[in-house]
């Protein structure tokens, strides 16, 4: 079927291009205008409206054990509200941490037609993938958590070569069938297991007596040696800590030079400044990205209202768990490869440290420069629901708007946060690039996020608005892999996302030892936990989008 | 015949306890050769010849299905019970109870829900098997026998081996507190067997956290238990490096919550000075799986009901139990392909049996489907009972096999009256 998007105005960066024209798409592809003149079997009139590539969420929550334990603590979020099956959809709960169908859904009906879950705890990568293949409506892909890891400690411990660790990570991330690396407070949630409570970049972990500078240094090698497109993705040290932009600092230059992104850098750019001892840093951390071009970030933007905190970082979300609201909390040691913990927040407008990490999760957006190097992302649900994006983004596009909101926060925090002088205002040219063909470079997803010819056409249509709040949050039309599916905001059809994975070479060696590994300190079967495409694809609901890589090195 | 068919097959997955045990080796017919237990042994040699029937007359695969289909396409709220069967079953069930407006609840979940209220009010911190495997130096049992429930627990868990962290791990002290019970030898660990009531477990671990904390209870003994053997328990887990709170949760009597409660107290306040996590001791017929699709699939746990349109979760009253009493359902949708609760004897309400077990006398179903043995028949996914690994367990038994849940029911979806559309 032939079809074509008529006299939209095309936003579609990664191909520089914003201008009124048309899009053609025949069997889930976008191709060019039909040289012999074909009449499109579908022609939509899209005069006045926006066209752009589906969105893409890199860096989101969305399934595996820690959301599953996150709808079991959130009976509250699960019992308000609520979904009825309706037209052969299924029904289902949560905002916060909706269920995995209403996951597709919310998705899709905001304009999203990918998402990346970012915390993939090596045991608990069958889950993940259990539960993401059903998510409906969108691509999915899972980063690897490893850092925290007995078998990468130990390795490193006994002085191993670079090279075994650059197998060991491959090994890992086609065992896992996910299309990159994570670490996660690098060394400190193994410690937290030997009743180590805090883990700066530079102190030594318990028992390994490794410092997470070299954790990092050495994964960061890793995924770039081994031919990973993402480069590694890195929750710092010390979370959530007054003077964590240091950590921050420090991180990035204990890689070597090498590609990396910070992932919910707004938890990570606070100071010490003022009376009470908690300032943005977001000034530091901005200059330091607009300073240094292989390092990338998302924001992990906070909102104002309840959420729930879901993290692979259980030694912080021990620490933070007095800060629990409601009043309750989980933390888990989990098979010697990591931990989560889930701890529900309130974010409060009136209440000074919230209030300035709204301002400095803004000003972060508003101080980088370059849009190609910063992904919108709420660290869903840590920072608030991904269903806040509308509001967020018309926050970063009208100045007015954001003012507005800022004269009603806490007033000491509005006070001292420089968000009020800055006076930038995104385009919708950046919105995309923030959106789609950012997220979709730094992953390497070739065929998405642009709407060149050749692209698979996950498409979103919007009505624009002087309130960007209103066109993001009903797109008019999304289409995923061709076929139409959200009309004004609303799921008109559910079709399967498909799942994105990397597959690189490693020496079989490294094979024989994990096994090993396994039975000798686990007690159980490698070959009955590691992925394969048979496997994830059995349920014809996982097909997989392949990434075949070479090694750099 | 090549050569290979002859070969063992090795690391099979075991699909009889919930430790799902996945080094098996199985001769090419089928036998355990290594790996298993008695338990399994004797579950392999036990499994019936089945035949679909309607009524308790033999019928086709393709009448059993249609018959299915009717009867819970004609109920207003059927109920969706046993779920003991693999994570594809599982995704197919719970579609049923959503999409004919019904509930779903395992069928041995009484017990499961003292510790998720207690999860859902105050919190948890737990821990998995290759954790306490490499660091537990104290385990402390609540439970009676769970070496028979579990067979291979001691091994698997706390096995005599070499440990991450230890090139000659220390004895390990495992304090069993329950009824009376004789675990034999543990290896590479001092047992104490500990008779308590458990019945009144909240008591006693009121006064163990009095005695971690170093105040003096004002009592001689708790749930039966004397203050020294109590001090003994308490001292050992605040000198653990890691200590782990085992329960087993049908064994902690009708104040199972209360008792929770109390363990996660006590369990918080040990972290003043190390490292202790909680372990739920894993219940049968894959609860634990059950429990992780439909909070998935719904964002809410068992016993939850759908007769709104969207889910409704209440522990009390959605129970399989109530449920059928009350009246509140027109049909009953019951699964157990694995070894699990035996479908309760209902009067009046249809009901649809998918079973890889023979029925005890006097249950006869409304319509009964022979389904396959995960695991054992076909390639499935299962969550170990610790609820965190889920592992894959490819099939070892070379016969012809019943159709898995996951093919039957999604054959009664189809047939599901205006609901061919509803599947996802």
């Amino acid at each position: 079927m032939l079809i074509r998007l008529k006299g939209g105005r095309v936003v579609d960066p990664a191909n520089k291009t914003d201008a009124v024209g048309d899009v053609w798409i025949e069997n889930g592809r976008i191709v060019a205008k039909p040289a012999n003149g074909a009449k499109p079997d579908q022609d939509y009139d899209l005069s006045g409206a926006v066209v752009m590539a589906g969105g893409i969420d890199m860096h989101s929550h969305i399934g595996g054990g820690k959301v599953n334990l996150a709808r079991a603590l959130m009976v509250e979020d699960h019992e308000k509200y609520r979904s009825a099956h309706v037209d052969g959809r299924r029904s289902g709960s949560g905002v916060s941490t909706p269920s995995t169908f209403l996951t597709g859904y919310r998705y899709a009906e905001l304009g999203y037609t990918s998402a990346f879950e970012p915390a993939v705890v090596i045991s608990n990568a069958r889950h993940a993938h259990l539960e993401m293949a059903d998510i409906p409506m969108i691509d999915k892909g899972g980063y690897l958590m490893l850092g925290n890891d007995d078998i990468l400690l130990q390795l490193l411990a006994s002085g191993r070569e670079q090279s075994a660790i650059n197998d060991y990570v491959a090994l890992m991330v086609q065992a896992t069938g996910c299309i990159g690396v994570k670490i996660v407070n690098p060394g400190g949630i193994n410690a937290f297991k030997f009743n180590q409570r805090n883990l700066g970049l530079e102190d030594d972990g318990a028992f390994y007596n490794l410092k997470p500078h070299r954790i990092v240094q050495s994964l960061a090698r890793a995924v770039h040696d081994i031919g990973l497109v993402h480069p590694l993705h890195i929750h710092c040290n010390n979370l959530g800590l007054p003077g964590n932009f240091q950590t921050t600092l420090d991180t990035v230059g204990a890689t070597d030079g090498l590609p990396i992104h910070l992932t919910h850098v707004q938890f990570h750019s606070y100071g010490t400044e003022g009376d009470r001892h908690f300032s943005s840093a977001a000034g530091q951390i901005a200059e330091m990205v607009n300073a240094t071009p292989y390092v990338s970030v998302d924001v992990g933007q906070i909102m104002f209202g309840q959420t729930v905190t879901a993290s692979g970082d259980s030694m912080t979300q021990f620490r933070n768990s007095v800060l629990a609201d409601p009043k309750k909390s989980i933390c888990m040691d989990i098979e010697c490869d990591g931990g989560c913990g889930l701890v529900p927040f309130n974010y409060k407008d009136k209440n000074f440290v919230n209030a300035l990490q709204w301002t400095i999760g803004l000003e972060l957006f508003l101080l980088v420069q370059d849009p190609w190097r910063i992904f919108l992302t709420t660290d869903h649900p840590n920072g608030a629901p991904f269903t806040t994006y509308p509001h967020l983004i018309r926050l970063l596009m009208d100045k007015t708007f954001r003012n507005e909101k800022l004269a009603g926060i806490n007033k000491h925090a509005a006070a001292v946060s420089s968000l009020g002088a800055i006076g930038r205002e995104y385009s919708l040219y950046e919105i995309a690039i923030l959106t789609r063909a950012g997220p979709s470079r730094i992953l390497g997803l070739k065929d998405r996020g642009h709407l060149g010819e050749g692209a698979a056409a996950d498409i979103t249509v919007y009505t624009p608005n002087d309130n960007a709040e209103t066109m993001f949050e009903k797109p008019k039309m999304v289409f995923k892999d061709g076929e139409l599916v959200v009309r004004d905001g609303q799921v008109i059809k559910t079709v399967w996302g498909a799942t994105h994975v990397a597959r690189c070479d490693y020496d079989q060696s490294m094979r024989k030892e994990v096994d090993a590994w396994f039975n000798t300190w686990k007690g159980t079967r490698f070959s009955n936990f590691l992925l394969t495409r048979e496997e994830m694809e059995s349920d014809g609901r996982s097909r997989w989008i392949e990434q075949a890589l070479g090694r750099r090195s | 015949m090549s050569m290979n068919h002859a070969e063992p097959m090795v690391d099979r997955v075991c699909p009889f306890c919930p430790l799902h045990c996945d080094d098996l080796t199985v001769s090419a017919d089928g036998e355990i050769q290594s790996g298993g237990c008695d338990l399994a042994k004797g579950q392999l040699k036990s499994i019936p010849s089945l035949v679909p029937s309607i009524g308790g007359k033999p019928v086709s695969h393709q009448q059993a299905v249609a018959e299915a289909a009717r009867l819970l396409g004609a109920a207003k709220a059927p109920l969706v019970s046993g779920l003991a069967c693999d994570v594809d079953g599982l995704r197919e069930a719970i579609a049923i109870a959503d999409i004919t407006s019904g509930y779903f609840d395992h069928g041995a979940s009484d017990g499961f829900f003292n510790a998720l209220s207690v999860l859902q009010r105050r919190g948890a911190l737990m821990t998995t098997p290759a954790e306490v495997r490499n660091r537990a130096d104290v385990l402390v049992v609540f439970g009676t026998e769970i070496f028979k429930r579990l067979p291979r627990f001691f091994e698997r868990y706390v096995p005599d081996v070499a440990r991450l962290f230890d090139a000659a791990p220390p004895r390990r002290k495992i304090f069993l507190l329950g009824g009376k019970q004789d675990p034999g030898e543990v290896p590479g660990a001092d047992v104490t067997v500990i008779e308590a009531d458990l019945d009144r477990a909240p008591e006693l671990l009121l006064v163990l956290d009095a005695l971690v904390e170093g105040r003096t209870p004002k009592v001689q003994s708790a749930a039966g238990v004397g203050l020294d053997r109590l001090a003994e328990v308490a001292q050992a887990l605040k000198s653990s490096r890691y200590g782990v709170l085992a329960w087993e949760g049908p064994a902690l009597g009708a104040q199972g919550d209360l008792a929770i409660e109390a363990l996660y107290d006590l369990i918080i306040n040990l972290h003043k000075v190390t490292r202790v996590a909680g372990l739920p001791l894993p219940p049968g017929g894959h609860l634990i799986g059950a429990h992780q699709v439909g909070l998935w699939q719904a964002g809410t746990a068992l016993r939850t009901g759908f007769a709104s349109g969207s889910p409704d979760y209440d522990p009390r009253v959605y129970s399989t139990r109530r449920l059928l009493a009350e009246n509140r359902v027109d049909a009953l949708l019951w699964i157990t392909a694995l070894p699990g609760p035996v479908p309760p004897k209902t009067d009046g309400v249809p009901t649809v049996v998918l079973s890889s077990q023979a029925l005890p006398d006097g249950i006869v179903p409304d319509v009964f489907i022979p389904t396959a043995i995960p695991s054992l028949d076909h390639d499935s996914a299962f969550f170990r009972g610790e609820g965190v690994v889920s592992i894959h367990a490819s099939a070892w038994r070379k016969q012809p096999a019943q159709p898995s849940v996951a093919q039957t029911l999604s054959e009664v979806i189809r047939l599901l009256p205006n609901r061919e559309a509803a599947s996802c």
